[in-house]
């Protein structure tokens, strides 16, 4: 047992020393344990008389706490006088034999300092007994001694103070214990006519790096997966970001070479929105997924609905991810830094006032540095990567709560291949950057009812760029710049205990900018994510030096309204919960020359229900929604798509289980169906078109095993089947990203051995569609083989499977946390292809591109 | 925009993982170089004189009531480069007699997306039907170069400008995304033209007895009161140097002449030679290319594709600047300690079509 406690002394000067007898005697005379336990201990120090080490400060004696059990001898055993003499130590009339002296105490968690109130604090006169000769103390334990009167039993108030105690100078046990604390001893001892002032860092049991998740009252959807950071960020292969962990969530296909796609219940990427506290960001990951936008330090949970989800949120046919921050914390300053080969990141947070709080964070990424040291090809990428999050909370009221988050996240790459064929030659230089701002005022007229309200505005750019060199001597230029303004309002209350109503409006405006100079060429692909591979043309690649090249420069402005309203009723002891909800999305879109205006309305109910068939053990679950999607703003351009494209449409069927067979185990289990329509394909004349049709079917489940005695984790599995038609009068066909089978499987565990941590994650991911190259006709202007596709997603690509590992050590001090991590990717290096490569004459001969192999990253973190 | 979207996934899917030394985009295939079975290396568009014309013109002009057009030349020249190696190890033991089929793709899709190939025109398998009823293709003519009349592609090329300027869709460079609109400048038309080779009386259900190949087609039409611009014109290589040092003593290769016979370059076995093309003068013109402004004059790059019967080429293509290459007798492939002589080819290309080509002959010695 390493060393755990280290009181820090603070003795005041004589002349401030406070003794005051007179309550401690009327104490003495109203509490018979005082009574007791002044007799034993004034009888203890006049028997022995005053400790050795009396004069020596507090902080030199107890350098260490034990987990020994108290030795204490019952208090039953203490002589207590029967009848009413004056208690051992005092006088006849009250007046004590020995001065005594106060002695008070503030209990900090270890390591970050936060004080720990509901600790129980047990004083225990004591006594030193000489180390025998020969006798080893164990490194941390307590000095040899024992109880030598009853113990006094005291509790931390919510700042972490004990009280003072007045007690007669001499040496005591001080014991602190608590939940989720590990128990600790110390000795101490207390020099007459001095306070005597200790401050205890007592390490807490578990995480380390835990983080306070705020727990607010939420709607619960019928399917929904609330997760908190501080499982999160132990996964392994996530690199600490809990952000990435939804990845390994039931319903989530995986992306790619470990990208940062997400493939919700069979949708398309792009069909899954993601918030920031209800505010829509365009990307939750930097680039090819490495990392979070959102720091992890400013998340305090992460909300995923894969489908069939409230009226509150809409606008899209897959899933929804709510990244959840926290508020600043309030009680003192704090502070982190991690490193990584990949990036670096600092906050600092704290108060600025007694009601405003304030956190920063930014972070650096520096991957590029790296690149090429293992960069042995001509392709020279260069990726850049920043973000920012300030965060601050204000309380003016006990009823009212205003926070404000404003964050940012740019993306840059340059990428570069130079080769003597001019045709292949590359230059690209990207720019991806987003902000936002919000301000959230939460006001609680009374207990039943509250309003919230929150505004929000941001900005996206997205810059691409091929330079001179061009690719293949073709320039292209993209510059897409887009001014959002948002707004977030919902009004709660309860009608009575069994009903609740909410209403509220979730409003989007856009005014989105192009400037875009590109090949006058069909689209590869369409928001619906399902652009056939080859070039989306039915296989086999442009030559985008004889396509002509088109300019487009147009203003498009988007202003979505959507009124909603909740309601939740509870019947049979709130075991059956229906909640009927409505939606109204309504469109309005006008490009800056006002040949395009239109508006477009959705109305889209939604009803869910749970039925509670074993209280707290078994709920049943079902819900249906109707949702809808409008095109992105690239497939709405005039030169480059299709103005009077349509919103596509998807209704969802959702039903299942819950058990909770303890506190900290939880299983959940659905099936699901999702309809899909008006679905955006390519068109041979009007680029983009909304013949496209969609349906999934599938079913999931989660085991997890909450935090119990240092163990985590969770099995997550998902069966499913997405499908396309392209046309109402074609065959179906497999969805892009459908993938039959995804198992995950999640396990950390804290060792009782050197402060580790161990993880593993396990993933077995059926092979993505492919669509298959039969044959090559000869392109003669560009000299490649231009593929001849065979049907579209008619096999598939070789089963994915991959072990990773992740190592967490900590080392607790005092006022700070060191943690060292190793996190292993493939740990036993297997080659998955995730793509394939068709060449040779005629594309006869065919090999696989692999993904990421063994991969470690260490990384470095530290708190204070 | 989708094509941003493919572009960007396919540089950063490949890119990413060749970058971080991982498996990277390259495998275990042939090298695009090497010519062991029956390929089509090049199609050319003009006349065989030196820096011919490599687009058609014309100007729309009213006639009887309608329009019809006015082409400078009463025919367009196809031309063919394909590399047919015999002998141990491939697939031709003895020259064979070969088969040319020329088609022009009118696929929907290939007239509003210029330079791609409609799906339609895409099938030449055995158990699709005849291309000669493929709808999506208007057969022109056989032969390994052949004169097609431009009163063949009137009636097409009329047809075409009718859909792209009344039928409610983007035209070759108007992109006005399906609202009709006059063109203010000359209309481009981008025109995939097909050719099949094949071994006559080879089996057709074998793969390596035929090969289709496309090129395009560049059709500029103006009309009235519009000006057609300069027309691109084919490269036209001068000559080639060959030596075993890159700064060395260079010797000229001479190219095989148009009935076959090739000049040998004596070489040792496992040696290589740096060789080194010439243009001739006026080969890369300068061209106006759109940018974000104003349309920029840029002069062409010339690309040129290295081909042989055997061994292997440092650089498979190589650009104007960088016009040389060498060329290395390996042991990579079992054919070169069998061949005696091995055939070298090479293309040259400017980014706009034009297109000029010549073979040699290497004499193998012990």
């Amino acid at each position: 047992m390493e060393s755990l406690l280290t009181p820090a002394s603070r003795r005041l000067p004589l002349n401030t020393v406070l003794l005051s007898l007179a309550p401690w005697n009327r104490a003495a005379r109203t509490q018979p344990w005082l009574r007791g336990s002044l007799g034993i201990l004034l009888g203890g120090l006049l028997g022995y008389g005053l400790p050795a080490q009396a004069d020596e400060p507090a902080a030199a004696v107890a350098p260490a706490a034990t987990v020994s059990p108290a030795t204490a001898p019952p208090a039953a055993e203490a002589s207590v006088p029967e009848a009413e003499p004056p208690p051992v130590g005092f006088a006849e009339d009250g007046a004590p034999l020995v001065p005594f002296v106060p002695f008070d105490g503030l209990i900090l968690e270890k390591g970050n300092r936060d004080p720990i109130a509901g600790a129980s604090v047990v004083v225990t006169p004591w006594r030193p007994l000489p180390i025998e000769p020969g006798a080893k103390v164990k490194k941390g334990a307590l000095p040899p001694g024992e109880a030598i009167g009853p113990a006094i039993p005291l509790k931390t108030d919510a700042s972490g103070r004990f009280p003072a105690t007045e007690l007669p100078p001499g040496t005591y046990r001080v014991t602190i214990t608590g939940n989720l604390l590990v128990k600790t001893e110390s000795v101490e001892t207390l020099a007459p006519g001095k306070r005597t002032s200790i401050t205890y860092y007592a390490p807490k049991k578990g995480n380390p790096f835990e983080v306070t998740i705020r727990a607010d009252a939420v709607r619960k959807e019928v399917s929904e997966q609330v997760l908190s950071v501080q499982e999160l960020k132990r996964i392994p292969g996530t690199q600490g970001d809990a952000i990435k962990a939804v990845q390994n969530l039931p319903g989530v296909a995986r992306a790619p070479f470990g990208g940062g796609l997400l493939v919700v219940w069979g949708s398309a990427p792009g069909d899954t929105r993601v918030y920031a506290d209800g505010v829509l960001i365009p990307r939750i990951f930097h680039f090819a997924g490495f990392r979070a936008t959102i720091n992890t330090e400013f998340v305090s949970d992460l909300t995923f609905k894969p489908g069939a989800y409230g009226a509150d949120f809409g606008r899209g046919l897959g899933g929804i991810i709510d990244v959840g921050t926290r508020a600043p914390k309030s009680d003192r300053v704090h502070g982190s830094v991690t490193l990584d080969l990949i990036d670096g990141s600092v906050t600092l947070e704290g108060p600025i006032t007694k009601k405003l709080y304030a956190a920063v964070g930014g972070r650096v990424s520096w991957i590029s540095v790296f690149l090429p040291l293992f960069n042995r090809s001509n392709f020279q990428i260069s990726p850049f990567y920043w973000d920012y999050q300030v965060a601050l909370r204000y309380k003016p009221t006990s009823r009212d709560d205003i926070d404000t988050f404003i964050f940012g996240s740019t993306d840059n790459l340059a990428a570069k291949v130079v080769n003597p064929d001019p045709a292949t030659n590359v230059e690209l230089d990207t720019k991806s950057y987003f902000g936002r701002a919000r301000v959230r005022w939460t006001h609680r007229f009374s207990s039943n009812t509250s309003l919230m309200v929150m505004p929000s505005i941001g900005g996206d750019t997205t810059r691409f760029g091929t330079g001179d060199a061009g690719i293949g001597g073709t320039a292209f230029k993209l510059d897409v710049l887009t001014l959002g303004y948002n707004l977030r309002s919902e009004l709660r209350h309860r009608v009575t205990p069994w009903f609740n109503i909410s209403g509220g409006v979730d409003f989007e405006g856009t005014r989105s900018s192009f400037d875009v100079v590109a090949p006058n060429t069909q689209p590869g692909g369409t928001s619906s994510g399902d652009g056939q591979q080859g070039g989306g043309m039915g296989g086999g690649a442009t030559n985008f030096s004889l396509a002509g090249t088109v300019k487009e420069q147009s203003v498009l402005h988007i202003l979505r309204t959507a009124p909603y309203a909740i309601a939740r009723l509870e019947f049979f002891d709130k075991r059956l919960m229906i909640s009927p909800q409505l939606r109204l999305d309504t469109t309005y879109l006008r490009n800056y020359d006002g040949a395009v205006s239109r508006t477009l309305v959705s109305p889209e109910p939604r009803l869910s229900v749970a039925l509670q068939v074993l209280p707290r053990l078994l709920t049943l679950k079902a819900g249906i929604g109707a949702f809808s999607q409008l095109a992105q703003p690239q497939e709405l351009a005039q030169a480059f798509g299709n103005p009077q494209l349509l919103a596509q449409f998807g209704t969802t069927y959702v039903g299942g289980l819950e058990l909770d067979p303890t506190a900290t185990l939880n299983f959940q289990a659905q099936v699901f169906y999702k309809d899909l329509r008006s679905m955006i394909t390519s068109d041979p004349t009007l680029r983009f078109g909304n013949g496209g049709l969609g349906r999934v079917i599938g079913g999931d489940f989660l085991l997890r095993q909450k935090l119990w005695k240092g163990l985590f984790g969770w099995l997550a599995y998902t069966v499913s089947k997405s499908e396309r038609k392209d046309s109402p009068d074609q065959p179906w066909r497999l969805f892009r990203y459908d993938q039959t089978h995804i198992l995950t499987a999640v396990a950390s565990y804290k060792l009782p051995w050197w402060g580790l941590e161990v993880g593993l994650r396990f993933r077995y991911v059926t092979g993505n569609p492919n669509t298959p190259t039969v044959s090559g006709l000869r392109d003669t202007t560009t000299q490649n083989w231009s593929a001849i596709s065979g049907d579209v997603y008619s096999s598939r690509l070789p089963e994915f499977h991959q072990l990773d590992l992740r190592i967490d050590k900590t080392w607790v001090f005092n006022r700070w946390k060191l943690g060292l991590y190793l996190d292993i990717q493939n740990l036993y290096n297997r080659a998955n292809t995730e793509t394939l490569v068709y060449g040779g004459r005629q594309l006869g001969q065919v090999s696989g591109i692999s993904g990421i192999p063994f991969f470690p990253n260490i990384g470095l973190r530290a708190d204070f | 925009m989708g094509t941003f979207a493919s572009l960007k996934r396919l540089l950063l899917g490949c890119g990413l993982v060749s970058a971080l030394g991982m498996t990277g985009c390259n495998s275990d295939l042939d090298p695009d170089t090497l010519v062991r079975e029956l390929r089509v290396l090049g199609l050319r568009i003009g006349d065989p004189q030196a820096q011919s014309t490599a687009e058609v013109q014309a100007n729309l002009v009213p006639k009887d009531g309608s329009f019809d057009l006015a082409f400078p030349s009463d025919h367009v020249t196809l031309s063919t480069l394909v590399g047919a190696p015999t002998g141990p190890g491939r697939r031709l033991a003895a020259p064979q007699p070969l088969a040319y089929d020329w088609y022009l793709c009118v696929g929907i899709r290939s007239l509003f997306s210029p330079g791609s190939v409609d799906p339609g025109c895409r099938k030449w398998a055995v158990t699709d039907p005849d291309p000669k009823k493929n709808p999506a293709l208007v057969y022109l003519q056989s032969g390994s170069s052949v004169a097609v009349p431009t009163t063949v592609l009137s009636g097409i090329v009329l047809n075409i400008l009718q859909t792209l300027l009344l039928g409610g869709g983007s035209g070759g460079t108007g992109g006005t995304g399906g609202t009709t609109k006059l063109p203010t400048e000359p209309v481009v038309l981008v025109l995939p033209v097909m050719m099949r080779v094949s071994v006559v009386g080879g089996d057709p259900s074998d793969s390596r007895n035929s090969e289709v190949s496309y090129s395009f087609l560049k059709i500029t039409v103006a009309l009235p009161g519009m000006t057609l611009p300069v027309p691109n014109k084919n490269p036209a290589l001068a000559a080639m140097s060959a030596g075993p040092e890159k700064e060395g003593a260079m010797q000229a290769l001479q190219p095989c002449a148009a009935d076959g016979q090739c000049p040998r370059y004596q070489l040792r076995r496992n040696e290589g030679i740096f060789l080194t093309p010439t243009l001739q003068d006026g080969s890369i013109e300068k061209y106006l290319q759109a940018t974000d402004t104003t349309p920029m004059e840029k002069a062409e790059t010339v690309r040129y594709i290295w081909f042989s019967s055997d061994g292997e080429y440092t650089e498979a293509r190589s650009g104007n600047a960088l016009p040389q290459t060498q060329w290395q007798n390996t042991e990579k492939f079992a054919a070169p300690t069998e061949s005696s002589t091995v055939k070298l080819w090479l293309v040259a290309q400017d980014v706009r079509g034009g297109v000029d080509w010549q073979s040699y002959e290497l004499q193998l010695t012990d």
